[in-house]
């Protein structure tokens, strides 16, 4: 006889509907002789059905659907808005200091590359929308068309990891690609880069970790306001999805 | 012949523009339940749709737009709620809530029917803590699958079933119980 805690997962599915014959056959079972999880389940039903039946969708009003509207225009006829992001001081600063930073690429330590590669994280973040997720196997399309290049973005099942823009970011005197996630809405970046000569090293720069390793002739750096152990799991996860 | 113009009529804009304003009123309502605030709400959507328009692109024709559309809406919402500093009380813990022992009073049904009307609905939804009311109102009005809410918010499928699961009864106990005036509670989220 499953316990409380094992059906507890099947109850929602339960109430909407949408468990298979087995899990219904297991819920009913277990709800037959358990007056707690009946009288849970019967709450979940009744709130469920009361929203159903008397909650409705406010209509939007007018002057929104207007601005809108007119925001829709202003895209179709190719007008661009023009919108300034504040920066705070301290990425202000970050990227002060990283103009005067004259370095290659290829040949740093990785303390040296992460910090390049933090001031262009969070310069991009704050400067290029990246609320809209895109398509992993469209954008490396779009890139190599862009730039004639092949990349491979990782398939990754992380939960809460959403791919929100790929781009070209030029640090130093290279080249990187520049991969933009959230991860549960937090900025996190993979930088990709043709270097085959780094051995797995992680860092500690501006308040960011960074991951970086090479994987056949490309050099990773995964980097973000995370703790190091959570980043370097998903750096593991990351380099098993390439 | 000279009724009022519709306002769903785009008079003109591309498909994917028009398309994308066919869930306004979608979005909108959303948008008032996250923020709780008649203007806060208006000034969420319209800056989804100019993003929304900015990254057409980016948008795989063929897909689902209306949850393209949500993500955009709640990453937005996040972001502006991360920048004023207010973070939500994490609420997905661990730890089990085991049904609470049984009440014989009327059955859950007949409790909620007496008590659930109109405006007491709204507030009690308002007063549940960000993440339940996000999770119930994206499920029972909105009617995405789990998987499409789990998608848009970020979070895995088993919280997104934990979510509807207990902010459908912490709505029951505020409304059903019958004790507590849903106008008046406040809840800190």
């Amino acid at each position: 006889m499953p316990s409380c805690r094992a059906v507890e997962p099947l109850v929602t599915p339960y109430v909407d509907g949408e468990a298979s014959p087995a899990e219904r056959a297991v819920v009913d079972a277990h709800l037959a002789g358990c007056p707690p999880c009946r009288h849970r389940a019967a709450a979940e039903t009744a709130a469920r059905n009361t929203v159903r039946s008397r909650l409705c969708r406010p209509c939007a009003p007018e002057q929104l659907r207007a601005r809108c509207r007119a925001a829709a225009y202003a895209r179709a006829v190719g007008r661009p808005r023009v919108t300034f992001t504040s920066l705070s001081i301290a990425a202000a600063l970050v990227l002060l200091v990283g103009g005067v930073l004259l370095y290659t690429l290829t040949g740093l330590s990785p303390t040296v590359l992460a910090a390049q590669l933090t001031i262009d994280h969070v310069k991009c973040f704050a400067v290029h929308d990246a609320d809209a997720p895109v398509d992993a196997r469209v954008s490396e399309e779009q890139y190599a068309r862009d730039y004639g290049q092949k990349i491979r973005l990782p398939q990754v099942a992380a939960a809460g990891l959403q791919l929100v823009g790929v781009r070209r970011c030029y640090c130093g005197d290279g080249a990187a690609a520049h991969a933009m996630y959230r991860l549960n809405g937090r900025p996190i970046s993979l930088y990709m880069m043709p270097d085959a000569s780094r051995a797995r090293a992680s860092a500690d720069v501006f308040g960011h970790d960074a991951v970086i390793w090479t994987n056949q002739n490309t050099t990773y750096v995964l980097l973000g306001r995370e703790a190091p152990d959570a980043l370097a799991k998903l750096a593991t996860e990351i380099d098993r999805g390439l | 012949m000279f009724g009022r113009r519709d306002p769903r009529n785009s008079g003109g804009l591309p498909g994917f523009e028009t398309d994308a304003l066919s869930h306004l009123d979608s979005l909108y309502g959303t948008a008032l339940r996250l923020t709780r605030n008649e203007a806060d709400a208006q000034d969420l959507v319209q800056d989804t749709y100019v993003k929304a328009f900015k990254s057409a692109k980016q948008f795989t024709p063929g897909t689902n737009l209306k949850a393209w559309l949500f993500t955009i809406l709640h990453n937005t919402f996040r972001n502006r709620r991360r920048d004023s500093g207010r973070d939500p009380v994490n609420v997905d813990s661990d730890q089990l809530d085991l049904a609470a022992p049984v009440d014989p009073a009327a059955s859950p049904e007949e409790q909620l029917t007496r008590a659930a009307m109109g405006p007491d609905l709204q507030s009690a939804l308002d007063a549940l803590p960000e993440a339940f009311r996000q999770a119930v109102w994206l499920r029972d009005v909105e009617e995405f699958p789990y998987a499409e809410i789990a998608e848009m918010l970020g979070i895995p499928l088993g919280t997104v079933m934990s979510r509807i699961s207990r902010g459908r009864r912490m709505l029951y106990e505020a409304l059903g119980a019958g004790k507590i005036e849903p106008a008046t509670r406040r809840v800190s989220s």
